[in-house]
């Protein structure tokens, strides 16, 4: 019998964690990112930045570096970690086929744990595809990344405490904050007032949004709330965004604008395995079902951290941390016996991170899923506008991927990833249902485009019937 | 409601039935467990083509052409087809011979869509082609269409004629009472003269509810699409020796198909796409194109189909009720060429009219 290996996709915090378990309980562990460098999201390039000067870290902030203990951790004689490297396709049996430096490969993973986080939700407004504008999450890439951030007016418009800490961010870097255009209301206040006591047992997180709150005040940045509607306008790149507030329209020239309405599962790879899913009506967003472990609907997969429901960075390490220890206890690397004490007190901070999640679901209630204007393009691989969508649903399209042979939304480069939820809100809309009743695109390999000779390169398996 | 004619399945053969029987002015109904154009009819490779099909196919594959031409004239739209040389190359001696046999047999019946092409002929053609030429096989004038466009085309004009639709309505239960028969779906009942099982890679399935036992495997033939290409690529390509189906569409995306199957699911009502299985594939494809080995794929799919034990459809009446149930499926992959003939023809027969196209040797009896 082959070594029993687990394979972990995503090196963020909830990957990381999860490897460092699984190899302290003496299981091998491939850790697979199409990434440079381990960190995801929140710790990302976290190792080069760790050598930058001060005031560029001062700005990334201290939660950043606190990803650095984990990433040291992945350095186990237990964990091999591929970095660079895209993965393209999933078998139910946990083969997981990926390429390095444009070579296929393949690895079978007695269990899998998927940690591949989460996505910005996109923001079809109009005027969204204009040179000029583009994510929040995807600003920060930049500047983590790259050191880069946007020269010239910016404004930031949206929701959700990313959309906070990047203006944050970048106004100590040094960018011209012309506006935050915030879209939450006093009425989102109101609601998330019941949920308010509960998130108090996590008061930590509360005062880091109060500090950013107050931070953002004394940068100076002009923050505008309750900003009902906005689109934006150019000649051939982006010029200037138009808000509305209060029944009023205001305009102003700006050379970047950075949208952000949160952030949701990134399904591709639990969809393309058929696991099932369930609705988030709070979070208008679909994640994968899973029991109290991460356990999917597939035995063999686990799905961790923000992929399996937005938990934030924290949540996503215990999650990943509880995931690790039962496919310990799976693979006879933990008596079943010490499953439950050593699981008790990672599970009660996972409590504490969960019971803040109504509140920041409320307050931050994700807005601009639908836009009015027929002829923003939502997918954007295919140039679907919201006419064509709409045009449809007239005819009786009943779903996403019939959605596909009537316009081709979805059938690009991109798998959908990126106008998957937007189609789904209109078409709900025009068929007066909800998206949970529509359901979503069928992913099918390649979940990255892949180049024709790495599939050549993979002919041994040679399952042709003429 | 008492219909003369009951389809079940709106796949291009139920659909294109349904719309030759309701423009007689027959009442028609068609029953669709999903919804139509949903299966292998809406996801296919697009082809349309003659060349080599089953000597007992081949009436009906040469007057399918004939409609496929007309397609805008007979329902209003031309589903995309276009017109386009299908070429299978010969890649040795011993293929060319058989691709030479091949079309002697033909032209002995007095078919003249193949023919042959020298080497000097095809390099012409195919300028970029890298792998041996011996010749090969043309025919003129088959091509591609959109399958989701031209079946729900179909669908439509069955509709405009007076067909009644159901979708998500799956036959469950048949029963003939008083010389009717009553069809049970999950929550309706419907009742017609004639029945006519139109249920592709379920036909079996039909064909048992009614005591008629007939050999179907399901099969999950699977696609690779391209990114956008620079157009280089006029005809449809296959090979003589080795599984290939290649072809640019006009957007430029190559269309890369052939016998690599994907995994069949059938009670999840699906098949698996993986690309792995197409190794194969894109390694003949790399072989003929060596130009194309960066270019990127962007999709695959697949779709679920019936496949008989000797590679040609089951059209004909049934076993157990030879006057009034009727069957049409088992494409073995290649059925979508001959939907627009194989309504007529089919409807033809059923009401008692002319028909010229010879489809007997297709009949269920053979098993
Ligand atoms: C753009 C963006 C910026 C964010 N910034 C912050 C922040 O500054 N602070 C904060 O608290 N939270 C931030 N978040 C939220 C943050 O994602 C989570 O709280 C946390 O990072 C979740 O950890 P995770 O391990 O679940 O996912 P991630 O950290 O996102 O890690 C997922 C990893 O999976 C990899 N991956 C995904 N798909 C594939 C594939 N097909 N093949 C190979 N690898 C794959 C990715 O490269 C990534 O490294 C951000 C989210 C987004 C989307
Ligand atoms: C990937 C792929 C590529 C192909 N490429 C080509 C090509 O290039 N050229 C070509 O000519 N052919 C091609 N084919 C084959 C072609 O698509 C099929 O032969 C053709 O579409 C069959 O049509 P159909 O109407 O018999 O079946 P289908 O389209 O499968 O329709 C049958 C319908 O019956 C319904 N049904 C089943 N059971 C029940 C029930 N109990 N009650 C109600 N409804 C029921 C099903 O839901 C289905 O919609 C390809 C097929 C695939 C999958």
């Amino acid at each position: 019998m082959s070594k029993q290996t687990v394979v972990v996709i995503g090196a963020g915090a909830a990957g990381m964690a999860c490897a460092c378990t699984l190899a302290q309980h003496d299981i091998c562990v491939t850790l697979i990112d199409e990434q440079p460098q381990a960190g995801g999201q929140i710790y990302r390039n976290l190792t080069e930045n760790q050598h930058m000067p001060a005031d560029f870290k001062d700005l990334l902030g201290s939660d950043y570096f606190k990803g650095a203990d984990l990433i040291k951790d992945l350095d186990h004689p237990q964990i091999t970690h591929h970095a660079r490297c895209v993965i393209w396709q999933i078998d139910e049996d946990g083969t997981v086929y990926f390429s390095v430096d444009g070579k296929a490969q393949s690895i079978k993973g007695d269990y899998v744990v998927v940690a591949t986080g989460a996505l910005e939700r996109p923001t079809p407004v109009k005027g969204w595809t204009l040179a000029g504008v583009m994510g929040a999450g995807a600003a920060q890439v930049a500047m983590k990344r790259d050191g880069i951030v946007p020269s010239g007016d910016v404004v930031l418009a949206g929701c959700g405490p990313l959309l906070l800490l990047v203006a944050q961010q970048l106004a100590k870097a040094g960018c011209q904050i012309k506006a935050l255009l915030d879209s939450t209301t006093t009425k989102d206040h109101v609601n998330a007032l019941p949920s308010l006591l509960p998130a108090l047992s996590n008061m930590s997180l509360l005062k880091k949004g109060m500090e950013i709150k107050v931070s953002l005040k004394k940068l100076g940045i002009p923050h505008i709330t309750g900003v009902e509607k906005i689109e934006m306008s150019g000649d051939t790149a982006l010029e200037q965004i138009t808000y509305h507030k209060d029944g009023k329209s205001h305009t102003l020239a700006c050379d970047t604008v950075l949208l952000h309405q949160g952030v949701v599962p990134n399904i591709q790879i639990s969809r393309q395995l058929n696991l099932d899913h369930q609705w988030d009506e709070s979070l208008r967003c679909w994640h994968p079902t899973t029991d109290d472990w991460g356990q999917s609907s597939n035995q063999n997969i686990f799905v961790a951290g923000d992929g399996a429901g937005i938990i934030g960075a924290l949540g996503s390490q215990y999650s990943a941390t509880l995931s690790a220890l039962k496919i310990s206890v799976l693979m006879g690397k933990l008596p079943e016996s010490d499953l439950l004490k050593q699981a008790a007190p990672i599970r009660k901070k996972l409590k504490a991170e969960q019971a803040v999640r109504p509140f920041i679901n409320t307050l931050f209630k994700p807005k601009w899923l639908r836009p009015d204007d027929e002829d923003v393009v939502v997918c954007r691989c295919e140039e679907t506008t919201v006419k064509d969508i709409k045009r449809s649903a007239d005819i009786g399209c009943s779903g996403p991927n019939q959605l596909k042979s009537f316009t081709r939304a979805g059938m690009g480069p991109c798998q959908g990833r990126y106008c998957g939820l937007s189609v789904v809100e209109i078409l709900a809309h025009a068929q007066k249902t909800t998206p949970d009743k529509l359901g979503y695109y069928r992913i099918r390999p390649p979940l990255k485009p892949l180049r024709l000779s790495e599939v050549a390169s993979l002919n041994t398996l040679d399952q042709k019937d003429a | 409601m008492q219909y003369d004619f009951l389809i079940i399945g709106a796949g291009i053969h139920g659909n294109s039935i349904a719309f030759h029987l309701a423009k007689k002015g027959k009442r028609v109904c068609v029953l669709e467990k999903d919804s139509p154009s949903r299966h292998s009819s809406g996801v296919n490779a697009g082809g349309v083509r003659r060349l080599g099909r089953d000597l007992r196919e081949v009436p009906l594959s040469l007057r399918s052409a004939e409609l496929w031409y007309d397609l805008k004239k007979l329902i209003g739209i031309d589903g995309g087809f276009e017109a386009v040389d299908q070429i299978r190359i010969a890649e040795n001696e011993n293929e060319l011979a058989d691709c030479e046999s091949n079309v002697r047999t033909l032209s002995d019946l007095g078919y003249t869509h193949e023919e042959i092409i020298s080497a000097a002929e095809l390099k012409k053609r195919l300028p970029d082609i890298n792998c041996t030429l011996a010749g090969g096989i043309i025919c003129k004038g088959d091509g591609f269409a959109l399958p989701y466009q031209s079946t729900i085309g179909f669908f439509e004009a069955a509709q405009r004629a007076g067909a009644t639709y159901h979708s998500n309505q799956e036959v469950r239960h048949l029963e003939k009472k008083d010389g009717l028969w009553h069809i049970k779906t999950q929550n309706h009942d419907f009742k017609a003269s004639i029945v006519i099982n139109c249920a592709g890679a379920w036909g079996a399935d039909l064909a048992a509810l009614i005591g008629d036992s007939l050999p179907l495997e399901t099969i999950a033939p699977q696609i690779m699409v391209t990114q956008r290409l620079p157009y280089f690529l006029t005809p449809v390509l296959g090979l003589s020796g080795r599984v290939l189906s290649f072809k640019q569409m006009r957007n430029g995306t190559l269309i890369i198909g052939g016998g690599y199957r994907g995994k069949v699911r059938q009670a999840e009502n699906r098949g698996i796409a993986s690309l792995p299985t197409l190794a194969g594939l894109a390694d003949t494809a790399l072989d003929l194109f060596p130009h194309i080995k960066n270019v990127n794929i962007v999709r695959t799919w697949c779709g679920l189909e019936g496949k008989t034990p000797d590679g040609a459809p089951i059209i004909g009446p049934s076993l157990s009720h030879p006057d009034d149930f009727y069957h049409c499926f088992g494409f073995c992959a290649h059925g979508f060429q001959l939907g627009p003939a194989c309504g007529e023809v089919v409807a033809n027969i059923l009401c008692g009219e002319e028909n010229r196209i010879d489809i007997s040797q297709l009949s269920a009896s053979r098993f």
